[in-house]
C-alpha cells in the first residue's frame, strides 16, 4: 500500500488524426456537399503530450489545470492505461479507478438491478462482492422503489446518480478525475460532494482536472499545469492556479494585441 | 506490453463482464416482445423448414439427407458470420471502455464471440431435432461436436482478433466484410453440395480455397457419419496454427495502438 505512486518520466503522444483537406468556406453549397462525401481524408500525427515529467507521491491530490485542448484529457487517459506513451516512460503503482465517464456500458434494456451488476463487473468486481452492494448503491441514488424498472424509464439526472453510485463504490488508491459532474438536484450534488471527499480522503493519489478554482484550493494541495502539451507548471496548487492565469492572461493579451 | 495468450488466458480466468454483459445484451434484446427468448429459435426453424424443403426438391436430395445437411452447415455459418460482423468494428464499440481504461482487448472479442455462441446453441436445438428426426443420422454423429465445436471456437478467437485489429485501424474493413459474407454464404457449399464441383475441375479447386468451407466441414460431415475430405482436415489444422501465430504476432506488434486508432 505505501508504495502507491505515479511517475511520468519524459512522457510524448503522438496520435493519429485525420483531416479533410477541401476547404468548404469558399465554394458553392453543391461543390460543399461533393466534398463532405468524396474528399479523401489524409492521415496526420499531432504531438499530444511532449516531454511531460512528473512524480506524484502517495498522499497528494492534483490539481490539473490547463486551457481546453491542452492535453489534460489525454495525460489522464495516459495515467489510466487507455494510452500506451509513445515516448517515455509511465509507472503507475496501485489499483486505480478512472472517473471520466459516468454512463459507461449502460444497457437501457436492463434493470437497474441489472445494470449495477453490468457496470460491476466491467470494474473488475465479483459477482458475490456485488451482491452485497446493490442495496447500498440503490440507496445511495435513492432508487430503490425502481430498481425493477429499465434503465431506459429513468430521467438523465437518474441516470447520472447511479453511474455516481456505481463509480464511487469502491475505494481506490488513485481516483483520476475529469472536471467535476454536477448533474442532478441540489440535495444529490451536496451528497455526491460528500461522498467525493470521503473518497478523496481515504485514496493516497487524486489527480482531478477541473477550472473550478475554489474546488481545486479546498481538495488539492498541489498543482500542475499544461500548456500546449508541455507541462508548464508544477508546485503547491496556489502557485499552481497562478501560473495557470498567467498563462490565460498572456494569451489574452497577445490576442488584442498582436505582434 | 502483454501477450495475445497471456490477455487470452487472463480474460477467461474472468469472465464475469464478457460473459454476462453479452447474456444479458441478448436477454434484454427480446425484452419487448411477447414471445421472447423464443425469437431465437424462430428463423432458424423457419429458415430450416421452408428454404430446407424447397431446396432439397430444388437440389433433387432427399429431404430426410438434405436438412440435416443444411441444418448444421447453415447455424455453422450464422455463428461464423456473426462473429466475423461483431468483430470487425469491435473496439470501436467498446471505445467509452477502452478509453476509461479497460485495455484488456480480449474481453471484448470474447464478448462477441460468446454472444454468437449464444446465438449459435439456441439455434442448434432446432438443428438437433432436426439430426434426431432424420433417419440417416445416428447418434455418434452427434457426439463428434463435442470435438469438433471447440476446433471451430478456437479458430473464431484468431480471427475475431485480427479482424478486430485490421478493422480498429481501417475502418473500411466492416463495409469489406459485410460485402464479402452476403456473397460468401451462396458460394460456400451449405446449400449445395461440394461433391458438385468434383475435385480436379477448376471449380472444385476454387470451392476448395475457401476456407469457410473447410471449418463447416470439418463440424457437419462427422455429424453425418462421414469423413471429411482430408484437404479439409489439413486446411482447418494449417488455419488453426498459423492464425494463432499471426495473432500473437499482430497482438505484440500492434495492440497497443488499438487505443489510438479508434
Amino acid at each position: 500500500m505505501s508504495d502507491v505512486h505515479i511517475k511520468v518520466d519524459h512522457l510524448s503522444l503522438e496520435v493519429p488524426y485525420f483531416v479533410q483537406t477541401g476547404n468548404a468556406t469558399d465554394k458553392g453549397w453543391l461543390s460543399t456537399l461533393l466534398g463532405a462525401a468524396m474528399s479523401p481524408p489524409k492521415r496526420r500525427f499531432a504531438r499530444l503530450l511532449d516531454g511531460v515529467s512528473f512524480e506524484i507521491e502517495a498522499g497528494n491530490r492534483v490539481a490539473l489545470l490547463g486551457r481546453n485542448g491542452a492535453g489534460k484529457t489525454t495525460l489522464l487517459r495516459v495515467l489510466s492505461g487507455a494510452f500506451a506513451p509513445t515516448n517515455g516512460t509511465v509507472e503507475v503503482a496501485g489499483s486505480r479507478q478512472a472517473l471520466l465517464n459516468l454512463g459507461l456500458g449502460f444497457n437501457g434494456e436492463a434493470t437497474l438491478v441489472e445494470n449495477i451488476f453490468l457496470r460491476a463487473t466491467a470494474m473488475g468486481m465479483s459477482p458475490s462482492d456485488i451482491r452485497g452492494m446493490v442495496g447500498s448503491i440503490l440507496s445511495f441514488a435513492e432508487l430503490e422503489e425502481v430498481s425493477g424498472r429499465r434503465l431506459s424509464t429513468l430521467s438523465s439526472g437518474q441516470r447520472m446518480r447511479l453511474g455516481f453510485a456505481i463509480s464511487t463504490s469502491l475505494q481506490q488508491d488513485i481516483m483520476l478525475m475529469d472536471e467535476w459532474f454536477g448533474a442532478g438536484d441540489a440535495a444529490f450534488i451536496e451528497k455526491a460532494r460528500l461522498r467525493m471527499n470521503d473518497r478523496v480522503a481515504g485514496s493516497r493519489i487524486v489527480v482531478l482536472a477541473s477550472h473550478n478554482f475554489m474546488m481545486l484550493r479546498k481538495v488539492c494541495n498541489t498543482g500542475l499545469v499544461m500548456e500546449q502539451g508541455k507541462l508548464a507548471y508544477a508546485g503547491p496548487v496556489n502557485d499552481a492556479i497562478q501560473a495557470y492565469k498567467d498563462i490565460y492572461h498572456a494569451t489574452k493579451k497577445k490576442k488584442k494585441h498582436p505582434v | 506490453m502483454n501477450s495475445f495468450t497471456g490477455q487470452l488466458a487472463k480474460s477467461l480466468r474472468q469472465p464475469e463482464f464478457w460473459a454476462y454483459s453479452s447474456w444479458l445484451d441478448l436477454a434484454t434484446k427480446y425484452r419487448r416482445t411477447r414471445l421472447g427468448v423464443l425469437w431465437l429459435v424462430f428463423p432458424t426453424l423457419m429458415f430450416l423448414l421452408v428454404l430446407g424443403n424447397v431446396y432439397s426438391h430444388l437440389m433433387g436430395y432427399p429431404v430426410e439427407e438434405y436438412l440435416p445437411y443444411l441444418g448444421v452447415g447453415y447455424v455453422c455459418w450464422r455463428f461464423m458470420l456473426q462473429c466475423i460482423n461483431d468483430s470487425s468494428s469491435v473496439f470501436r464499440t467498446h471505445k467509452a471502455f477502452i478509453m476509461d481504461g479497460r485495455v484488456r482487448l480480449t474481453d471484448f472479442i470474447l464478448r462477441g464471440i460468446a454472444k454468437a455462441l449464444f446465438n449459435f446453441v439456441f439455434a442448434m436445438t432446432v438443428v438437433v431435432a432436426v439430426l434426431v428426426w432424420s433417419p440417416m443420422v445416428e447418434w455418434s454423429g452427434l457426439s463428434s461436436l463435442l470435438v469438433t465445436l471447440p476446433i471451430l471456437l478456437v479458430n473464431m478467437v484468431w480471427l475475431s482478433f485480427c479482424i478486430g485489429l485490421i478493422g480498429a485501424r481501417f475502418p473500411d474493413t466492416s463495409e469489406f466484410i459485410h460485402t464479402v459474407l452476403v456473397v460468401g454464404f451462396l458460394l460456400t457449399p451449405i446449400l449445395w453440395h461440394v461433391e458438385r464441383f468434383p475435385l480436379g475441375t477448376t471449380r472444385g479447386l476454387l470451392a476448395r480455397l475457401n476456407p469457410a468451407f473447410h471449418l463447416i466441414e470439418v463440424v457437419r460431415a462427422p455429424v453425418l457419419g462421414q469423413m471429411p475430405e482430408t484437404h479439409s482436415i489439413i486446411a482447418v489444422a494449417l488455419m488453426t496454427i498459423v492464425g494463432w501465430l499471426m495473432a500473437m504476432y499482430l497482438y505484440r506488434r500492434y495492440a497497443r495502438f488499438v487505443p489510438l486508432w479508434i
